[in-house]
C-alpha cells in the first residue's frame, strides 16, 4: 500500500517542478486554429468597393435568422458595389448568430468571411447587433471609401467575371 | 445607513470606498453553477487549468445559490426550468450579478420555439451577454472582465 | 356543352373538353408541363419550345377510317417522330402523351442550355429571384452544365427604362413575347414590341411617353423571368422574406382583389411595411389583373409623413393636439346638443362597417347622413343592378354592353379589359358618348351625343323598340331616335344577356339620376333584369360609393344650403372645402365642423375637432363593389399609434351621446349590419371568406404556368342580390328630364382621369411623374378660336373665379367645349359654363 502512495505522490510532487500550461489570458491569447469561425468580417475589392452585394442570401442561409439585409440600387455617381445592387442595411446580431459559417458558404461574392475575434460581450442586447459600419473592413491602401463616383459603364458585373470557371 | 449620510459630505473618501468595495466584489465573485446544456462544457473548460478562472478570484464553482454571487447561464433555458432558475436566483445573497454565456441563454439562437424561454433576460436581469455557439473559454473571460469593468462602475447609491 | 375527349396523359387518363390544349389538360390532372411563352390567358405561340413532349395518335386505316387495332385489340399509337409543343396541340380522341420519357428530358435540358447561353444568370440580385420560373425549371430540367462558352455572353443593357414604372433588363429577357402579347391581345394597346430578329431581338417600347398603359404593372408579373421590374419594388426585397396579406383595392368601384406583400424593414423602424402589390386571382372580378394605380398608389398614402396621429382639438383659434378622450367628449356634447341639426357628410372610400356605425350615430341623432358622390343612381342600382351570378368574363357572342357617359379606362381600368374582352369574344358592344374614348375601337356601335343630352339619347333608344310590355308616356315621343340610335337598341334588345354601365363624364348628381333611371327603364323594357350577367353597373368614383348607397347615405345637390344652417357638421374621408371653394364658405358658417381624416385636407384645417384615422392597408373591414359583390380585406400593417379606425370613432361617439353601438371589432359591426340592412341578410366575415377552385390554377407552386399573381385563399366575396333578382318585381318609374337650356360660349365638362390628385393618390412616390398637374382639354377648332396653342398656360374662368391650368389640345374633344378633370384643382362638378383667358404667369 505504501508503493502505491509513494507513486501517487511522485506523480503529484512532479508536477511541481513543470511549468504551468495555463495560458494568462488577456495578456496573452492564444491564436486561434485556422478554420476557427469568429465574427463577420464584410470585405472589399482592392479598390475600395464593397463586395457584399445586398443579395440577401446570407440572410436566407443562416439559421438562426440572425442577419438582416436591405438593398437599394447603385449608380456609377454613388457606387458602393459592382453591378446595380448593394446592401443599404446590412446587419447581424451576434447574440443570435451560431458562427456555423452558412453564410460564407451563401455568398457569391464572398463578401463576408468569419474572422477571428471571439471577444464578443455585451452589457445590453441592443450593442450586439453590429451594422454594416462595424461589419466592413478598412479600405486597403490605394482604395477609395464607399461610395464612390466611377466612370459610367466599368462597374457592371455584380458577380465578378470568372475566368474559366471550373466549380 | 448613517455610515452613507455621514461619508457623503467627505467626497473623497466616498469614492475611494466605492473603489475599494467595487475591488473587492470584483476579485471575490464566486460563480454559481448553471450549465444547461452545451455551453457548460466550455464552461468547465474555463475553470480549467488552461483558462484557470480563479485567477480572476472565482475560485470555485458552488453548487449552492447561497454561496455564490454571479449566475452564469449556460446553455437553453426551457420554460419549465425558467421556474427553478429564478428560486436560485432568488436565493443568491444580494450583491449578484448574472452572465447570459451563449446564443441560446442571450435569445434561444437557433432555438425559436414554443418550448424554450427566449432569452433568459425575460426570468432574471442580465449584466452581461456572451456571444458565441458555444463562446469559448476566453470569450467567457471576456465576459467576466467585462463584468468586472461593470461592477468597477458602479456607484455606492446603486448598491442595494 | 363540347364534346369530351379522353386521352392519355403520363399514363393518366383524362377527359377534357374538345379543344382544350394539352398543356391545359395535364394542368387539370396535376400534371406540370414546364412552359414559359405560354400564358393560360393569351393565345398560344409555341415560341419557347420549352413545352415538348411526345405525341402518339392512334392509327388510322386509311380505307376504313377506323383505329387499327393490335393483337390484343388495344389501339396502335403511332408516335411522331419529333417532339411537339404541348402548349399549341389540341387534345385528341385516343391521343398519348408522354411528358416524362427520356427523349423528353433530353429535349428540355437541350432548350434550357440554350436558353441560358446568353442569361447573365446574376440570380443573386435579380428581384425575380426566388420566384423565378427560369430559375425553377433550369434547377428541376436542366442540364447543370452549360457546353456554351462563359465569356462569349452577350452584355447588354442592365437598368432599361420602359417607363416611369417598368424598367428592363436586356441581358435577362428570354424573348417568350408574354408582355408583349398581353399588352396586344388582353390590353389591345401594343406599346411595346419587338424590334429586329434573332440574336438582336429586343423588347422596346413605342410609346411617348414610354410604356404609355394603364395596365403596364401586370407585364412584370407574367415575365417569366426578371427582365422587367416595377420601379417601386426594385431591390426592395426577396421574395422569400415577404409575408402576402389579401386585400381589396381601395382606388374604384371594381373592387380588385389584391395581395399586399410586407415585410419588417430597418428604415421603418423595424415595422412592418407593405413592399409591393401583387393581384389575387378572382375570375370574377378582376382574373388576374391590377391597373397600375392599384399597384403603385394602392398603399404608399399610409406611409406618408402626413399622416394625422393625434386629435385636435380647435383653441383660441388654432388647431391643438388634444387626447381622443377629451375630443370625443367635446365632438359627443356637441353633437347631442345638435340633435336634429346634425349633417354626417362621408366619403366612398370608408368600409361599409364605418358606414353604418355612422349612420347608426346619425340616425340616433336625427341627422343627415348625406354621401360625396357627383353622380346618383345608386338605390337604382341595388334595385336592378347586376344580378348574382354575373361574370363580365362570360359575356361572349349574343350578349351586350353598353357604356354610357363613360370614359371607362379612366374610370375604372379592369372593367374596360373586361368589357374590351367580352367585346374580343363576340359581344355586342355599345359605347355611347360625347367623344372619343379608348373602348370606341373595340365597340359595335358607336353613339355620340352633345354633353348635357345622354338621357335624350338613352330615351330615343327606348322609342326605337317596339313595347309590349308597358306604356310608354307621351312625352317621349318627342325623343325620336336617328338609325345609329335604333340600330344600337335593337341590337341590344335581342342580345341574350345585357349590361349597362353609366359612368361619370360630364355628369353632375341631377344629370346622372335621370340617366340611371333611363338605363334601367331600358333594361326593363329589354328584359334584361333579374337574371345574372343583366342589369345596371353604376361607374361610381370611389371604391365604396355602392356600399355608402346601400347603407342609406344619399347625395345631396343643396350641400351648401345644408352645411351653413348645420348646427354640427361631420365629415368622414371627404374633403368638400378642397374640392369646391365656396363649400368652404358654408363650412365656415355652421356652427361646428368635425373632420375625420388621413391627411391635413383643407376641410380639416378649418375644423373645430380633427380626429385621426387608420388608414385601409391598416385595419379589416368590407367593400361593396359597382357590380354589388361584398368583398373582404385584412390588416396588413399596424397602424401609427393613436389613430383608430372611423367605425370605432362613430361608435364611441354614440356611446358618449347615450346611443347603444359596437365599437370593439369590425366583426361585430359586420353581424349587426347584416341583421339590420335587408340586401346583407345572412352575409358573416365567415361567408365572404369562402373560395372555390377557380381556373386557371395559378399562383402555387408552379409560378411558370400564371405568373406571380396570388391563388385565392382568403375568400371571393359574395354577390348581392339585387330586388330585381329577389323578388322578380321591377317598379318602372317615368320621369321627364327637364329641359336645361345651356348658354352660349364654352361649355365647361367635368370628366375623369385615373391619375389624379386625390388624398390616396398624390403621396404615392412611383406615380409622382405621372399625375399631372391642374390641366382642360379643348379641340384645335376651339383652340384657334380662342388663339391659344398646346400646353399655353391658361386661367380658367368659373363663377367668378379664375384657376390656372395648361390648355391641352385633344381632336376628341367637341367643339365648344373645354373638358376639366376632376380632383386636379379645378372645382367643376356639373355642366357649366366656363371662360379661357391667357395666363399672365405660368402655373406652378
Amino acid at each position: 500500500m505504501l508503493k502505491e502512495i509513494v507513486r501517487g505522490l511522485s506523480t503529484t510532487f512532479r508536477q511541481i517542478f513543470e511549468k504551468p500550461v495555463t495560458i494568462q489570458y488577456p495578456e496573452v491569447k492564444r491564436p486561434v486554429r485556422p478554420r476557427f469561425k469568429g465574427r463577420h468580417i464584410l470585405k472589399r475589392y482592392d479598390n475600395g468597393l464593397e463586395k457584399c452585394i445586398g443579395c440577401s442570401l446570407c440572410a436566407a442561409a443562416c439559421p438562426a435568422d440572425a442577419i438582416f439585409v436591405e438593398a437599394a440600387e447603385n449608380t456609377d455617381e454613388l457606387r458602393y458595389s459592382p453591378g446595380e445592387r448593394y446592401a443599404s442595411t446590412y446587419e447581424i446580431n451576434l447574440l443570435r448568430c451560431i458562427f456555423c459559417g452558412y453564410c460564407e458558404d451563401a455568398c457569391p461574392t464572398e463578401a463576408i468571411i468569419l474572422g477571428d475575434n471571439y471577444e464578443l460581450s455585451f452589457t445590453d442586447r441592443r450593442s450586439a447587433i453590429y451594422t454594416k459600419e462595424m461589419l466592413i473592413e478598412p479600405v486597403k491602401p490605394g482604395g477609395k471609401p464607399t461610395p464612390q463616383k466611377v466612370e459610367p459603364g466599368k462597374f457592371t458585373r455584380s458577380i465578378p467575371d470568372m475566368q474559366d470557371p471550373q466549380d | 445607513m448613517g455610515v452613507e449620510q455621514k461619508l457623503g459630505n467627505m467626497g473623497v473618501v466616498t469614492i475611494s470606498l466605492e473603489n475599494a468595495v467595487n475591488w473587492a466584489r470584483t476579485n471575490a465573485m464566486w460563480p454559481m453553477l448553471f450549465g444547461l446544456a452545451c455551453c457548460a462544457i466550455e464552461m468547465m473548460s474555463a475553470q480549467s487549468a488552461h483558462y484557470d478562472m480563479s485567477r480572476f478570484g472565482m475560485e470555485l464553482m458552488r453548487a449552492s445559490p447561497r454561496q455564490s454571487d454571479l449566475m452564469i447561464v449556460a446553455g437553453r433555458v426551457s420554460r419549465k426550468m425558467a421556474p427553478v432558475l429564478r428560486r436560485l436566483y432568488d436565493q443568491m445573497p444580494d450583491p449578484k450579478w448574472v452572465i447570459s454565456m451563449g446564443d441560446c441563454a442571450s435569445c434561444s439562437g437557433v432555438f425559436n420555439n414554443y418550448a424554450l424561454v427566449q432569452g433568459v433576460d425575460e426570468v432574471v436581469p442580465v449584466d452581461v451577454y456572451v456571444a458565441g455557439c458555444p463562446p469559448r473559454p476566453e470569450a467567457l473571460l471576456h465576459g467576466i472582465l467585462t463584468l468586472h469593468e461593470k461592477v468597477k462602475n458602479e456607484k455606492m447609491v446603486k448598491w442595494s | 356543352m363540347a364534346q369530351l375527349i379522353s386521352l392519355m396523359i403520363d399514363d393518366k387518363p383524362v377527359k377534357v373538353p374538345e379543344g382544350t390544349l394539352i398543356v391545359n389538360a395535364a394542368k387539370k390532372v396535376g400534371i406540370d408541363i414546364p412552359v414559359f411563352c405560354y400564358h393560360p390567358k393569351m393565345e398560344p405561340v409555341g415560341m419557347c419550345r420549352m413545352c415538348l413532349v411526345e405525341i402518339g395518335r392512334p392509327q388510322i386505316d386509311r380505307e376504313t377510317r377506323k383505329p387499327v387495332l393490335d393483337e390484343q385489340g388495344n389501339p396502335v399509337i403511332q408516335f411522331g417522330p419529333k417532339l411537339e409543343t404541348a402548349c399549341t396541340t389540341p387534345v385528341s380522341e385516343g391521343m398519348v402523351v408522354m411528358g416524362m420519357s427520356d427523349k423528353v428530358k433530353k429535349g428540355r435540358q437541350d432548350i434550357l442550355e440554350f436558353l441560358l447561353t446568353s442569361h447573365p444568370l446574376d440570380c443573386p440580385i435579380c428581384d425575380k429571384g426566388g420566384e423565378c420560373p427560369l430559375q425553377n425549371l433550369t434547377m428541376e430540367h436542366g442540364p447543370g452544365v452549360s457546353r456554351f462558352l462563359y465569356d462569349e455572353k452577350m452584355h447588354l443593357a442592365k437598368h432599361y427604362p420602359l417607363g416611369d414604372l417598368i424598367l428592363l433588363d436586356r441581358e435577362r429577357c428570354i424573348q417568350c413575347g408574354r408582355c408583349v402579347r398581353f399588352q396586344d391581345e388582353i390590353v389591345g394597346e401594343p406599346v411595346i414590341g419587338f424590334e429586329q430578329r434573332g440574336r438582336s431581338l429586343q423588347i422596346e417600347t413605342f410609346s411617348d411617353p414610354g410604356f404609355d398603359s394603364y395596365y403596364s404593372g401586370n407585364t412584370t408579373d407574367i415575365c417569366p423571368v426578371g427582365a422587367l421590374t416595377t420601379t417601386d419594388f426594385r431591390f426592395g426585397a426577396r421574395p422569400w422574406e415577404l409575408k402576402p396579406v389579401a386585400s381589396v383595392c381601395s382606388q374604384c368601384p371594381v373592387g380588385c382583389n389584391i395581395t399586399y406583400n410586407i415585410r419588417r424593414e430597418a428604415r421603418a423602424g423595424g415595422r412592418y411595411v407593405i413592399k409591393r402589390v401583387l393581384p389575387r386571382q378572382h375570375e370574377e372580378v378582376n382574373e388576374i389583373w391590377i391597373c397600375d394605380k392599384a399597384r403603385f398608389a394602392g398603399y404608399q398614402y399610409a406611409e406618408s409623413p402626413e399622416r394625422l396621429t393625434r386629435p385636435m382639438l380647435r383653441r383660441n383659434g388654432e388647431l391643438v393636439e388634444s387626447s381622443w378622450d377629451e375630443a370625443l367628449q367635446v365632438v359627443a356634447e356637441r353633437f347631442k346638443a345638435a340633435t336634429g341639426g346634425l349633417v354626417t357628410y362621408a366619403g366612398g372610400r370608408l368600409s361599409n362597417e364605418d358606414l353604418f356605425n355612422l349612420k347608426q350615430l346619425t340616425e340616433g341623432l336625427k341627422g343627415q347622413a348625406i354621401l360625396k358622390s357627383s353622380i346618383g343612381g345608386g338605390v337604382l342600382v341595388a334595385q336592378m343592378g347586376v344580378a348574382k351570378g354575373t361574370d363580365l368574363g362570360k359575356l361572349g357572342a349574343g350578349d351586350a354592353i353598353l357604356v354610357i357617359a363613360s370614359d371607362l379606362q379612366e374610370e375604372a381600368p379592369i372593367w374596360w379589359l373586361r368589357v374590351k374582352q367580352a367585346a374580343d369574344r363576340g359581344a355586342t358592344l355599345i359605347v355611347v358618348n360625347p367623344r372619343q374614348t379608348r373602348l370606341d375601337r373595340f365597340a359595335t356601335h358607336t353613339l355620340r351625343y352633345d354633353y348635357g343630352s345622354e338621357t335624350a339619347t338613352v330615351l330615343a333608344m327606348i322609342n326605337a323598340l317596339e313595347s309590349k310590355k308597358t306604356r310608354l308616356p307621351d312625352w317621349l315621343a318627342k325623343y325620336r331616335p336617328n338609325r345609329f340610335q335604333t340600330a344600337a337598341a335593337k341590337a341590344f334588345a335581342g342580345a341574350k344577356n345585357g349590361i349597362i354601365l353609366f359612368g361619370q363624364e360630364g355628369m353632375d348628381l341631377p344629370r346622372s339620376q335621370e340617366l340611371a333611371l333611363a338605363c334601367a327603364n331600358l333594361l326593363f323594357l329589354t328584359d334584361h333584369l333579374g337574371s345574372p350577367n343583366n342589369g345596371l353597373i353604376g361607374v361610381w368614383e370611389s371604391a365604396n360609393t355602392q356600399g355608402a348607397w346601400d347603407m342609406g347615405f344619399r347625395p345631396s345637390t343643396e350641400l351648401k344650403e345644408m352645411f351653413s344652417s348645420a348646427r354640427a357638421v361631420y365629415v368622414v374621408a371627404a374633403d368638400p372645402a378642397g374640392d369646391d371653394p365656396s363649400l368652404a364658405d358654408a363650412l365656415e358658417q355652421s356652427e361646428f365642423v368635425v373632420v375625420q381624416e388621413l391627411f391635413l385636407t383643407s376641410t380639416a384645417r378649418l375644423a373645430d375637432v380633427v380626429l385621426p384615422v387608420t388608414a385601409q392597408p391598416e385595419r379589416e373591414g368590407t367593400y361593396t363593389t359597382g357590380e354589388r359583390r361584398v368583398q373582404r380585406f385584412f390588416p396588413a400593417i399596424p397602424a401609427p399609434g393613436g389613430v383608430i379606425p372611423d367605425y370605432e370613432i362613430a361608435a364611441r361617439i354614440g356611446e358618449r351621446s347615450g346611443l347603444k353601438m359596437e365599437n370593439r371589432a369590425a366583426s361585430l359591426v359586420f353581424a349587426q349590419l347584416a341583421a339590420r340592412v335587408s340586401d346583407y341578410e345572412g352575409l358573416s366575415y365567415r361567408s365572404l371568406a369562402e373560395t372555390h377552385e377557380q381556373w386557371p390554377i395559378i399562383g402555387r407552386d408552379d409560378l411558370y404556368y400564371g405568373g406571380t399573381a396570388y391563388e385565392n385563399t382568403q375568400g371571393l366575396g359574395v354577390q348581392l342580390m339585387p330586388s330585381s333578382q329577389k323578388r322578380k318585381i321591377f317598379q318602372v318609374n317615368w320621369q321627364e328630364p327637364p329641359v336645361r337650356v345651356s348658354g352660349k360660349g364654352l361649355l365647361g365638362v367635368p370628366i375623369t382621369r385615373l391619375y389624379d390628385r386625390g388624398a390616396t393618390v398624390t403621396p404615392s412616390r412611383s406615380l409622382a411623374s405621372r399625375v399631372p398637374g391642374p390641366f382642360i382639354l379643348v379641340n384645335e377648332t376651339t383652340a384657334q378660336k380662342l388663339d391659344m396653342h398646346n400646353d399655353a398656360p391658361v386661367q380658367l374662368m368659373l363663377a367668378g373665379s379664375a384657376y390656372s391650368a395648361m390648355l391641352r389640345v385633344d381632336t376628341a374633344v367637341p367643339e365648344s367645349v373645354v373638358l376639366v378633370p376632376r380632383s386636379l384643382g379645378i372645382p367643376l362638378s356639373e355642366l357649366q359654363p366656363v371662360d379661357i383667358r391667357v395666363a399672365e404667369t405660368t402655373p406652378a
